[in-house]
């Protein structure tokens, strides 16, 4: 190669990172797409903010909780909300608002280790699916068949049934239910890619199958991938609310919205509806606001895998 | 149709069995065996109460034959003993059985009821306050968790009319008033939760149909707009609605789970929960059966359903 060519090509793959990460007016790509999303995308930026609160709520919790989620005086009463404890205090004097936010914690920990982790799962099993057909096709797609066919709380409650309660059983208890229904939208999705030129042009030139799956195919399904992981992480949360509101997910005296429900929330009910309401606005709040984020980044991104 | 039926029906085969034996995989998972955890916390057990426990679940058999016995046991619907009752898990579903299907059903009524004037009129009234009404309404039945909405309805009703939820249950026939006045609150949380998706399928597939030329035809012909909606808009945007309504059903059942819980109705989901918690193993097997069976019956009989309902789809 010539200094001249090669000087040409230094350049040209500048140019093509610069037109990578900027757009035609020198954007930066990522910081206009935000800016789109959030001047088309009104109830998906309000999810948006309702995460990003969560999200620091959960990240400074100690700087912001006016107690500690195990502090408190056992008084056998609840305290009505006032100067002191905003949102009033549980029977154990604990101040409920502390136990919100260190709540949020649990609820985004639990939520997005079993939605990511989940999901992963799902998009692995969905590409090796897809692309090696046949026999292994038939096989994982049966398994997944059988993990759908149980209601998605009834094999949580299973598992933990077998696990035990716990922060960390209840993450397995949400993953497992996940990895079969991402795996069957990105077997879909990934059997348009595995007959692309391009995947037949890697593997001609000798490239092995576990590079091309990851460098050609799971590219390439990453859009419908992020979506149901948005999506599945408000349903986590959910379920995770629910498990520990059942007495099978989180459990006392670690700060968990479901479990603050539980108890308490309901002997109390007609003298405190306090106890009861406050978690039960944050989880209501948490899963709208993903919700919202979820449809949202669905229709940018991919219109067509729009349901009902 | 004869044969995609009998094909389809063939295919549940293995997807059961696949179920019944992922269960039974599911409880002999634990590091050593159910029994062994069960008693893990309750300090020291004498040993023959654990081997007469083990004996009972036939936990000292080889795995092999443990099998063998479990699918008999899924072939003759016979669990055997509940370690927490002692009487046999066949009697414990089957009194409860009745009471969460009756809820289900409730459920699903109240579901529909809501679900298709709700999305018929907000698709006939596109784009006013009405239709936002009707969106922000279904919305927020997807957004409260079903258990929330449940605490809510008995705050209200505690505050309003100081009503608490029964103690003992009272079964349809004996007392069908006391009986509907017990259930319909746990049918409209859950009901209103799932008539969500149904609204806006129903509200959609309306406005799609009410674009169609024959719509157009009979408005031209002088028909007046409410038959116009009723007679040839609705009925043909039937079908995607029934399909989710149906399949809702599925997961409304899984829904009961919680809602029983909060409102004490003595379902098969709160024995599901109550059987966790109390460590009965050969309980939480056969009730997982159950709402995973009724899971992929639903399903196939919504896929019958379908070929029925519209005669366009050709099964080969």
């Amino acid at each position: 190669m010539s200094s001249q060519a090669a000087v040409a090509s230094v350049h040209d793959s500048e140019e093509l990172a610069r037109r990578r990460f900027l757009d035609d007016q020198g954007w930066p790509r990522a910081r206009r797409a935000v800016r789109d999303f959030i001047r088309q995308r009104p109830l998906g930026t309000f999810g948006a903010a309702v995460i990003i609160v969560m999200a620091i709520a959960a990240i400074f919790a100690d700087l912001i909780a006016p107690y500690g989620p195990y502090e408190g005086v056992f008084t056998g009463l609840p305290e009505a909300p006032s100067l002191a404890h905003p949102l009033g205090t549980d029977p154990f004097g604990r101040d409920v608002l502390s136990r919100l936010i260190y709540g949020s914690r649990t609820a985004l920990l639990v939520g997005f280790t079993s939605s990511l982790v989940g999901s992963t799962l799902g998009l692995a099993l969905g590409i090796v699916s897809a692309y090696f057909g046949g026999k292994v096709d038939e096989i994982v797609q049966r398994l997944m068949d059988i993990l759908i066919s149980f209601p998605l709380i009834v094999l949580a409650i299973a598992i933990v049934a077998v696990l035990e309660p716990g922060t960390e059983k209840v993450i397995v208890a949400i993953t497992i239910p996940v990895i079969p229904r991402v795996a069957r939208v990105t077997r879909a999705s990934g059997l348009a890619v595995v007959r692309m030129p391009y995947v037949e042009a890697a593997r001609s030139v000798g490239v092995r199958a576990p590079r091309i799956m990851a460098q050609h195919i799971a590219p390439n399904v990453f859009a419908p991938y992020l979506i149901l992981m948005t999506a599945f992480l408000g349903q986590a949360i959910l379920l995770e609310a629910t498990l520990s509101y059942l007495g099978l997910g989180v459990v006392e005296p670690d700060p968990a919205w479901g479990n603050m429900l539980r108890g308490q929330g309901m002997a109390f009910l007609d003298q405190a509806p306090w106890l009861a309401i406050a978690p039960g606005v944050a989880i209501s709040l948490a899963v709208f606001g993903f919700n919202l984020f979820g449809d949202s980044l669905r229709d940018a991104l991919d219109p067509r895998l729009r349901t009902a | 149709m004869g044969r995609y039926l009998i094909g389809r029906l063939l295919l549940m085969i293995p997807t059961l069995l696949g179920v019944a034996i992922l269960t039974f995989i599911l409880m002999r998972v634990v590091p050593g065996d159910v029994v062994t955890l069960r008693y893990s916390q309750s300090g020291s057990v004498p040993q023959e109460v654990i081997d007469r426990e083990r004996k009972q679940l036939g936990l000292d058999k080889p795995l092999q034959d443990q099998f063998v016995d479990f699918m008999g046991q899924v072939v003759r619907l016979d669990f055997g003993k509940s370690l927490w009752t002692d009487r046999p898990v066949t009697e414990e579903i089957g009194s409860r059985l009745g009471i969460t299907l009756e809820l289900a059903i409730l459920a699903a009524i109240i579901s529909t009821a809501l679900a298709i004037p709700l999305g018929v009129i907000a698709a006939v009234k596109q784009d006013t306050w009405v239709d936002y009404a009707v969106r922000v309404f279904s919305i927020g039945g997807l957004a409260f968790p079903s258990f929330w909405l449940g605490i809510l309805m008995i705050l209200a009703l505690v505050v309003w009319f100081r009503w608490a939820p029964p103690l003992q249950f009272v079964p349809l026939w004996e007392d069908p008033v006391a009986n509907l006045a017990q259930l319909i609150w746990p049918a409209l949380a859950v009901g209103y939760r799932y008539s969500a998706v149904a609204t806006r399928m129903t509200r959609s597939s309306v406005l799609e149909v009410l674009r169609e030329d024959y719509v157009r035809t009979a408005r031209a012909k002088g028909v007046g707009e409410t038959l116009v909606v009723v007679r040839h808009a609705l009925r043909n945007s039937l079908l995607p609605v029934i399909t989710v309504i149906s399949l809702e059903f599925a997961f409304l059942f899984g829904g009961l789970v919680v809602t029983e819980q909060v409102f004490n109705v003595n379902g098969l989901g709160k024995l599901l929960v109550d059987a966790v918690a109390h460590r009965d193993y050969p309980l939480v097997q056969a009730i997982v059966l159950i709402f995973s069976s009724v899971f992929v019956l639903v399903n196939f009989v919504v896929d019958i359903f379908y070929g029925v309902l519209d005669p366009r789809i050709r099964y080969s």
